[in-house]
């Protein structure tokens, strides 16, 4: 058998932020000419070790050897310099330049800038690899697969032979994830090495060749990816055995709690980011919202909550569980909302910047629900949200030092949602509106949501779901409204829908081909 | 060599960087004290602490200047804590005075306060109330023009405040200097801004004769201080405003998805803000019994620094509004050997100094210097 070549190995590498150790003694090997997925759960530290490989990091310990050379990366330019790209979660464009400048932007090459000289060589690259790319569309024009593809060939143009993406499919829809697995499959018969960092399993048994994989900032071993699947890749990524499956029981009851009708919803600037948008949430359902992202799943949710001016027209009603009677919430904002008795749970997107303040304790987060009470004492108190603090902690697992001094943001990413999608469960609402509830989470954490907006939707609360994965989509909600383009493309029924189905929807409205 | 945050810095560690930071400020300061003057820095300190504190009369006085500061600084601490840059206590202060002094110069002019049938007391209690809605009004509005305009159209609040301190300087400044109301604001035309001086000597609308002993004049606004900081840390800690306040400073999105008005608030608690500064302003002129462009006298800036050294905590206020005072005038009680005492620059310099190492060590806290840690293994 040939000797494998190594692209990258990196050895004993160690970091720690604080006393928080990111990476602890890392071995890990890139081969030339192969797909390498990194996996491993949230906080696992896979983005953080990619960032010592493209230096934006500096190890604290180890070292680093590209194809067997021992190397220094102290700054984005040494890693180029290497022949490493990294393409990150979130863009780094200018929305005002063409594909083109954007790509050659920051280059030092000497003479004259020849933009039509570096148009050709995109178009080489584009056609080698199978690439759909305008060289001159402006970069505001562009989907976020496109301006993706506009990262990608940013970093081929640098000549990178060891690609980095890290969680490239996040934004992307499955019809788009495929065109984007069978680009790298080209690179890879071209001789290059790449690294995919992604959660999804199913993605990673698709694309990759081995799989790496991380636990608590530690290097657990690799597999490779003809030998693996779901089941042994989750039990090794958590440590322990996973059950990977959603209960999904129908409820007794279910009846109209929320009815929206012809909403649409503009923004700062006067760009309809909803338009026209119809459907009922019901009690003892979970409505899943499916679209890609930016499609208005975030204007959908704000408006709901009061927290975006609606166009004339729009209509938004919310009937009461015990009388029945119907109540317009259009023009009320969250404390009208409040006041008039309607139970509305909202776990927003931006955690910080909106469901919580990261200065502030885990007590004084939860009382940001509860502080109102006693109308006529101008002092708060501080006692009932304490104990349901403590609650929240105890039923979520929530792992802190404490709950009344620690400030929020001190906590990681997983338990700072739990204490979010506590204190919104805990408020026994009769709406429940959650925006990437389980963003950041582990897989068994997720799991524990899943279950408790399962039992939340059993008790007869109305669950509204926008989700990013579609499997989990597929397997959790009752029904699914897909937004494309800040329009209904279609509203089906969970349980009889096919995956390809809702990622034409989202792409097309309707999901015509 | 690199910076790493650190975060479990235990509380005593804090405290022993602090106190070391203080202790090299301080002795940094003794040296550059001798150096300029050549006098030995034990002594410098004593004669301070002797003009500070060295007579019954002069303790009042500082500790006066003490609450003059710690109250604007309380005053301030809201709105900073809302994240809105209110650089306006200035003149938040001197339109307070201003008004509370305008109460007196009408006052002066009926014919009820120049009664001699009626007891100064009786005045009193009319005039002081008076004197205090004026001021209290006066400085609300000055903290509410700014807030409006940011909450309706998004202005910038640390330029509006800031004007508005040149705007309320030049009122009070024009009022004082020009000729025709010279004669208004002194009847003998002698004491520019002394107002009243009839009326004053007597006792009426100032301070002077609550007590009976030598500068008690001064304990009137030491006690309204001192209850304003219980009053203000309730508030800030306790209290639903409060925790809205902090909510809003944090962010803003947030204050609103939990249904809290963010122009309202913001919008209350820089009236609240401005009436606090209106009403130290009520008691300077109260105590002072004039007022002057430079009644203020730039401690509405200090009393900034003052609430953020602090962390915007009220009993913290306290000890750094001390230590200002104790800095800037202790310096003028220090004689020089040509007879000349060190100035307010003087001071100025060695409080910067000590701010400097105070603020600065702040980073030590929350990071930590590594060097030489990376160690490059060999394979």
């Amino acid at each position: 058998m040939e000797a494998v070549k190594n692209a990258v190995r990196m050895e004993g590498i160690t970091k720690h932020f604080g006393s928080v150790i990111a990476n602890r003694d890392i071995h890990l090997e890139l081969h030339e000419g192969e797909i390498l997925s990194l996996l491993g759960e949230n906080g696992s530290g896979k983005t953080t070790l990619m960032n010592m490989l493209s230096g934006i990091y500096y190890p604290d310990e180890g070292q680093i050897y590209i194809h067997d050379k021992p190397v220094t990366i102290r700054s984005p330019k040494d890693a180029f310099e290497n022949g490493i790209g990294m393409i990150h979660q979130h863009f780094k464009l200018v929305d005002v330049f063409t594909a083109t400048e954007n790509i050659i932007l920051g280059l030092e090459d000497k003479g004259m800038l020849n933009v039509k000289k570096a148009a050709a060589k995109i178009r080489e690259i584009s056609a080698r690899y199978g690439f759909e790319i305008d060289p001159n569309q402006k970069i505001y024009n562009m989907s976020v697969s496109q301006k993706q593809t506009v990262e990608i060939i940013k970093v081929l143009y640098r000549g990178a032979d060891i690609l980095i993406l890290d969680e490239p499919t996040a934004v992307l829809t499955p019809q788009e994830t495929e065109k984007l697995f069978a680009v790298m499959r080209n690179m890879k018969k071209d001789g290059k090495s790449l690294i995919i960092i992604t959660h999804k399993l199913h993605e990673v048994l698709d694309v990759s060749d081995r799989v790496a994989i991380l636990r608590k900032g530690e290097y657990i071993g690799d597999v490779e990816t003809k030998y693996a699947d779901q089941q042994s890749l989750t039990d090794m990524m958590v440590g322990r055995a996973v059950s990977l499956n959603i209960d999904r029981p129908k409820a007794e009851e279910i009846t109209e709690r929320l009815r929206v009708e012809h909403l649409t919803v503009k923004d700062a600037e006067g760009v309809k980011r909803l338009k026209d948008v119809s459907f009922a949430a019901n009690a003892g359902e979970i409505l899943g919202i499916a679209g890609i992202a930016g499609s208005g799943q975030r204007e959908l949710l704000e408006a709901i909550a009061g927290l975006q001016p609606l166009e004339p027209g729009s209509s938004i009603v919310y009937i009461d569980p015990k009388t029945g009677k119907e109540q317009s919430v259009v023009g009320m904002d969250p404390l009208k909302i409040i006041r008039s008795g309607i139970l509305l749970s909202f776990v927003p997107e931006d955690r910080f910047g909106m469901g919580l303040v990261g200065s502030m304790s885990i007590t004084d987060n939860v009382m940001l629900r509860s502080y109102r009470m006693g109308r006529f004492n101008p002092f708060y108190n501080h006692r009932f949200p304490k104990q349901l603090a403590n609650e929240i902690v105890n039923d979520l697992e929530v792992v802190t030092p404490n709950i009344d001094k620690i400030p929020l943001r001190r906590l990681s990413g997983g338990n700072v949602q739990k204490v979010l999608v506590g204190r919104e469960i805990k408020q026994n609402p009769t709406v429940l509106m959650t925006a990437y509830a389980v963003r950041g989470l582990d897989i068994n954490t997720s799991y524990t949501i899943y279950n408790l907006l399962t039992e939340q939707k059993m008790k007869g609360v109305a669950v509204i779901y926008v989700g990013e994965d579609l499997d989990v989509l597929l397997e959790l909600c009752d029904r699914i409204l897909v937004l494309c383009g800040g329009q209904v493309s279609g509203i089906v029924d969970g349980r009889n829908v096919t995956k390809e189905q809702i990622g034409l929807m989202m792409t097309k409205l309707g999901g015509g081909e | 060599m690199h910076i790493a945050k650190r975060d479990n810095l235990p509380v005593w560690k804090a405290w022993l960087i602090r106190g070391i930071a203080i202790i090299i400020a301080i002795s940094l300061c003794g040296l550059i004290t001798y150096l300029f003057t050549k006098m030995n820095p034990i002594t410098v300190v004593d004669k301070m602490f002797k003009g500070l504190f060295g007579s019954e009369r002069k303790t009042w006085k500082t500790v006066y200047q003490v609450a003059c500061l710690l109250g604007i600084s309380l005053a301030v601490t809201p709105a900073f804590k809302m994240r809105f840059w209110n650089i306006g206590a200035e003149g938040q202060v001197l339109i307070g005075a201003f008004a509370a002094a305008a109460v007196m110069f009408y006052a002066g002019r009926m014919p009820f306060f120049n009664d001699p049938g009626v007891s100064m007391e009786v005045k009193n209690t009319i005039i002081f109330p008076a004197m205090m809605i004026a001021a209290v009004l006066a400085g609300a509005l000055w903290g509410f023009l700014p807030a409006f305009f940011k909450s309706r159209w998004n202005t910038n609040e640390t330029l509006f405040t800031l004007m508005m301190n040149y705007v309320a300087l030049q009122i009070v400044k024009f009022m004082v200097s020009y000729r025709g109301f010279k004669n208004l604001w002194s009847p003998n035309g002698t004491a520019v801004g002394m107002i009243n001086s009839d009326l004053a000597s007597a006792g009426i609308g100032n301070f002077t004769k609550i007590g009976e002993k030598p500068g008690t004049q001064y304990l009137f606004p030491i006690v309204v201080v001192a209850v304003l900081t219980v009053v203000l840390y309730l508030y800030l800690r306790f209290s639903k405003h409060g925790y809205e306040i902090s909510v809003v400073g944090e962010s803003e999105r947030t204050a609103s998805y939990a249904g809290i008005k963010v122009n309202r608030v913001i919008i209350r608690t820089m009236i609240l803000s401005g009436a606090l500064c209106g009403l130290v302003g009520f008691l300077i002129v109260g105590a002072e019994g004039t007022i002057a462009a430079n009644s203020v006298d730039g401690r509405g800036y200090t009393a900034v620094m003052v609430s953020w050294m602090s962390q915007f905590n009220p009993i913290g206020m306290i000890f750094s509004s001390l230590l200002l005072v104790f800095m800037q005038f202790g310096a003028k009680e220090v004689p020089m050997p040509d007879g000349v005492s060190l100035d307010k620059n003087f001071a100025n310099m060695l409080m910067a100094i000590i701010l400097f190492f105070i603020i600065g060590c702040e980073f030590f806290i929350n990071y930590q210097l590594q060097f030489g840690r990376h160690k490059k293994r060999e394979v």
